[in-house]
């Protein structure tokens, strides 16, 4: 069982991203189970994701991260048992930091292939987000395997090139795919650059 | 050693509900996403004038006809509306909406997404406003492929 996170600030179009990816694991004959995380009470993501045709869980009122740690760690043993995907796709809150879901995952007893992550950045409002909550932005962006900087359609190419060099800064290690989750631009770098086709 | 909260380090505030709504009149789909979408901006306009930074503000309506996704992450953008409801008559359905935000409460959070609604009272009446669980949304089951 391959675990796949996208995770990215509020608004970063993860659940965009999860429905494409979704869809298209769906389409390629993979098992896909989804897990996703709402702060409040009355969620709003599952619903959409329901929308698109994708069952998911939702677990809600608090943060997979730390809160809901052993919730998500319960879901993935029932899901490991119960409906043996080939891979769940994770959507944590926008406000999750990915680094300690990972380690959550590693901890939860479930026999796991492979452990991906993906942090998406909003590139419309990266600049503002580097500007305004820097050491968290930078927190979100660290321990991933990829980072996806979302709606490049919304950008001129020299702020798309000053955006990677804020990111680069502050993670330099990881790959920095440009995409639209919207349109599919990217789509496939970002997908082979996770490994999970 | 204390667990670390990730909504307080990012000094955010959330709050959700779930309206019951009616149509007043004759409303479709688009016309819905376009009042939604801007109700939406106005509680950007809200949290801006708190003092607070718009994280997300989103609306999933579920109608017979069809469904509508509304979001906002920033009010120079405006408002993202798609769906399937399109040209069709709304009658009712129900809305689950929220509000996160950077640098407010979630008592203000709740605020604004409180006073933001009865912004819709002109074409929409609200029947009642629930934050409470979604019934079974925990458990239902996953599949694809």
């Amino acid at each position: 069982m391959i675990i796949c996170q996208l995770a990215g600030f509020l608004g970063s179009g993860k659940t965009t991203l999860l429905v494409r990816l979704g869809k298209e694991l769906g389409g390629a004959g993979k098992r896909v189970a989804v897990i996703v995380n709402e702060v409040g009470e009355v969620g709003v993501d599952g619903a959409v994701i329901d929308a698109y045709g994708l069952r998911s869980v939702e677990l809600t009122e608090g943060c997979i991260c730390c809160s809901l740690s052993g919730s998500l760690q319960n879901t993935l043993r029932i899901i490991s048992k119960e409906f043996k995907p080939d891979i769940v796709l994770i959507e944590p809150t926008g406000l999750a930091l990915p680094s300690k879901i990972n380690a959550i995952v590693r901890t939860s007893m479930v026999e796991v292939e492979r452990n991906v992550s993906v942090a998406l950045v909003d590139a419309f409002r990266a600049e503002k987000l580097f500007k305004d909550t820097k050491a968290f932005f930078s927190r979100q962006i660290a321990g991933v395997d990829a980072i996806a900087i979302n709606k490049v359609d919304l950008v001129t190419p020299e702020q798309l090139k000053e955006i990677e060099g804020m990111v680069k800064e502050l993670n330099p290690k990881p790959p920095i795919v440009h995409l639209s989750a919207k349109t599919g631009q990217g789509f496939g770098e970002l997908v082979k650059a996770l490994g999970v086709m | 050693m204390e667990e670390e909260d990730s909504k307080e380090l990012a000094n955010a505030g959330s709050y959700g509900a779930r309206a019951h709504f009616e149509a007043k009149g004759r409303l479709t789909g688009d016309d819905l996403g376009k009042i939604v979408g801007a109700n939406l901006l106005e509680m950007a306009r809200d949290v801006s004038a708190r003092g607070g930074m718009v994280g997300h503000l989103k609306a999933f309506v579920r109608l017979p006809e069809g469904f509508l996704k509304v979001n906002v992450v920033d009010q120079e953008l405006g408002a993202d509306i798609s769906g399937t409801a399109g040209a069709s008559l709304v009658n009712s359905g129900t809305m689950n909406v929220m509000v996160v935000a950077i640098g407010i409460d979630d008592c203000q959070a709740k605020e604004v997404l409180e006073s933001g609604l009865k912004g819709l009272d002109g074409r929409v009446r609200i029947l009642k406003l629930e934050d409470g669980h979604d019934e079974g949304a925990e458990h239902k089951m996953i599949s694809l492929g």
